[in-house]
């Protein structure tokens, strides 16, 4: 599904709002340097979806996701390649002791599910709140596994909103991608409230 | 169902359950909380939780009440970020190096019929699951201290060279044939240590660990002797063979990139003796002779090799 | 009397008509716009905009890095920084390059009211 020029800067704008304010509550969190934007955003099929976000359907990875429901109904999950993220987990976590073969998972899961819950959840506020669609997210859950057994239950019937995350922290970049699978029929109302959105600040501007 | 007693349940849960309004007063606080707390419902009623614990830095708790209240979005503080919510002091778990319970907190969103918005707080008591992890990390670690390998390298530790040593020498006389060693060390490292910092010191280790395994044959080990010195003995190895080794190895350092170094700026001295069934020695005495020449290597310039008479 | 002018910098188109669509009534400047540090220097030296409004994220060069450019460049402007990214180290960057007011995004009304209650305030 091709966005309009329009349509599409309006979406990155909206998804780097939502970015930058997730960083600086990671950074308040961290106590350190966050940088977080979103530097792609597009729609796309299930199946075209490992290509748009870089990610093989083999490949190893940790998932942060939660449910939506309301006028947006579909999952919101955060991906990263595994061994990235336990990277970026154990480096801010401060586990100095690298252990192979033991991890830590538990610890590890815990602090990669708040950290995913707050891009998450401020990322789809930060999109409804300026688009003005309700929606409730359901609490944070994690997993890892094989990318292809993820999103295995997402129905051919779907699209999915992507926003490619690019996430920096104490000189480590790690990058994800924000994926919203939503049905077509919400994806198509989604976009027919970014032209509402844009029609709206263009008559606010006229009125001057 | 009959109506059920819903104050009695939630006094009766093992976890701290808190709910507070849109003003960030509290409204709800059970058995739990004032159990561990000392700190009834009636005095916690109506205050926020700053009152109620101040100098307690809030401000993540803050922001996930804000995400709850405002886009009705359940927040989790993790234990590993966080440590805990309420400060609630433990002492018998000292000994484990904890002193104030580690808790995990949720918070979702409620709503009244009115429709007016509230925060739920469940709080859990996760400080045996931490002192557990802790307590797995520290035996794990001892694990890997006691076993053959070096930490950081990951190659052989002393412990492990001597035993296998022991063995070899055994072998070497049983067979009739020598057995080399090669004493290596890094060229300059505390200079490369000062200048770039601990972190790169470590990864040239390691690369360098890497190129010198290159150099080596299977049936060779390389051995991790101290911080910046390495032990190789080669089985069934003359001492020409040592010193075509030691060359090859000292030429591959100088000439290769190492950890963020350009090549050329890592070099190192290899000192060389062997052993030879038909003048027996100790172990001792084999890299005893092989540190001598490599203290000559040092003191000839460095990036080089010494080899000691057969 | 010749108009005074405020230059938004920011890639983002959507970003700028926001801008536009939040201005309160008798703002008192005529706004010109820029997506590029090179767009901007040319608007700012042709125009010699009063207020510098720089988003912070840009692809290139920082909002921040723009307005030392500019201010080089003997552009004396007010500058504002327009981001949501309002993280202390990037406060402390656009205060330590002269910065007088941060609109956090997203904009409304009264942000930019408050905006320009600071720049009147360096006048």
């Amino acid at each position: 599904m091709q966005l309009t020029p329009a349509q599409h800067d309006a979406l990155s704008e909206i998804a780097n709002i939502g970015a930058s304010r997730s960083a600086k509550q990671l950074s308040m969190l961290l106590d350190d340097e966050i940088h977080l934007s979103v530097p792609e955003v597009a729609i796309v099929s299930v199946a075209e979806l490992p290509g748009a976000i870089g990610v093989a359907v083999t490949d190893d990875v940790a998932c942060v996701y939660q449910d939506m429901s309301g006028c947006l109904t579909g999952k919101a999950r955060l991906i990263f390649h595994t061994h990235e993220s336990r990277m970026l987990v154990q480096m801010l976590v401060g586990s100095v002791h690298v252990l192979s073969g033991i991890s830590m998972q538990i610890y590890e899961h815990e602090a990669m599910k708040e950290l995913g819950n707050i891009i998450i959840s401020v990322c789809i506020s930060t999109m409804t709140d300026m688009l003005g669609k309700e929606t409730r997210l359901a609490i944070p859950m994690y997993c890892e596994g094989v990318f292809e057994e993820i999103i295995e239950e997402d129905s051919g019937n779907a699209g999915v909103l992507v926003m490619k995350t690019a996430l920096t922290a104490g000189r480590r970049g790690i990058s994800g991608a924000l994926i919203v699978t939503l049905s077509l029929p919400d994806i198509i109302d989604l976009l027919k409230s970014l032209d509402n959105f844009l029609a709206g600040c263009a008559d606010q501007q006229e009125t001057k | 169902m009959t109506a059920l007693p819903y104050q009695e349940i939630i006094n009766h849960l093992p976890v701290g359950v808190l709910v507070v309004d849109e003003m960030r007063k509290i409204c709800c606080w059970n058995a739990w909380l004032a159990d561990y707390t000392s700190i009834d419902g009636k005095e916690a009623a109506g205050r926020t939780l700053e009152e109620l614990f101040p100098g307690h830095d809030n401000s993540r708790f803050a922001f996930a009440l804000e995400q709850v209240l405002k886009s009705k979005s359940p927040q989790i503080m993790s234990q590993a970020l966080n440590r805990y919510l309420i400060p609630i002091r433990i002492p018998n778990m000292e000994r484990h190096g904890v002193s104030m319970m580690q808790q995990t907190v949720t918070l979702e969103h409620l709503a009244d019929d009115g429709g007016r918005g509230y925060a739920l707080v469940s709080i859990m008591n996760v400080t045996e699951n931490v002192v557990r992890s802790a307590a797995l990390t520290e035996l794990a670690h001892k694990l890997q201290h006691d076993s053959n390998r070096d930490h950081l390298t990951m190659l052989y530790n002393r412990r492990f060279m001597w035993e296998w040593l022991v063995q070899q020498i055994k072998q070497s006389n049983r067979h009739d044939h020598q057995v080399a060693c090669l004493m290596l060390d890094l060229d300059n490292f505390k200079s490369i240590n000062d200048r770039y910092g601990h972190k790169e010191g470590d990864a040239v280790l390691r690369g360098f660990a890497g190129i010198v395994d290159e150099h080596l044959r299977k049936s060779d080990i390389l051995v991790r002797y101290g911080g910046e010195e390495f032990v190789v003995l080669m089985p069934q190895c003359d001492i020409e063979a040592a010193i075509a080794a030691a060359w090859r190895t000292v030429r591959g350092v100088r000439e290769a990139a190492i950890g963020s170094l350009a090549p050329g700026q890592v070099t190192c001295s290899i000192g060389i003796s062997v052993y030879d069934p038909g003048n027996p020695r100790t172990g001792e005495e084999l890299l005893k002779e092989a540190d001598k020449r490599l203290y000559e290597a040092k003191n000839s310039g460095k990036d080089q090799v010494v080899p000691g008479s057969a | 009397m010749q108009q005074k002018t405020i230059l938004v910098v920011d890639d983002s188109a959507t970003s700028r008509l926001l801008f536009r669509a939040h201005l309160p009534g008798n703002f008192p400047y005529v706004v010109h716009e820029a997506d590029n540090l090179d767009g901007a220097m040319e608007e700012a030296v042709s125009v010699r905009p009063e207020v510098v409004v720089l988003d912070y994220n840009m692809p290139g060069q920082s909002g921040v890095e723009i307005a030392r450019a500019m201010l080089k460049a003997g552009i004396n402007a007010r500058f504002v920084l327009f981001t949501a990214n309002t993280q202390k180290f990037v406060l402390d960057e656009a205060a330590e390059a002269g910065f007088v007011a941060v609109i956090e995004k997203p904009v409304t009304r009264e942000k930019i009211n408050d905006m320009l209650e600071k720049v009147s305030q360096c006048n």
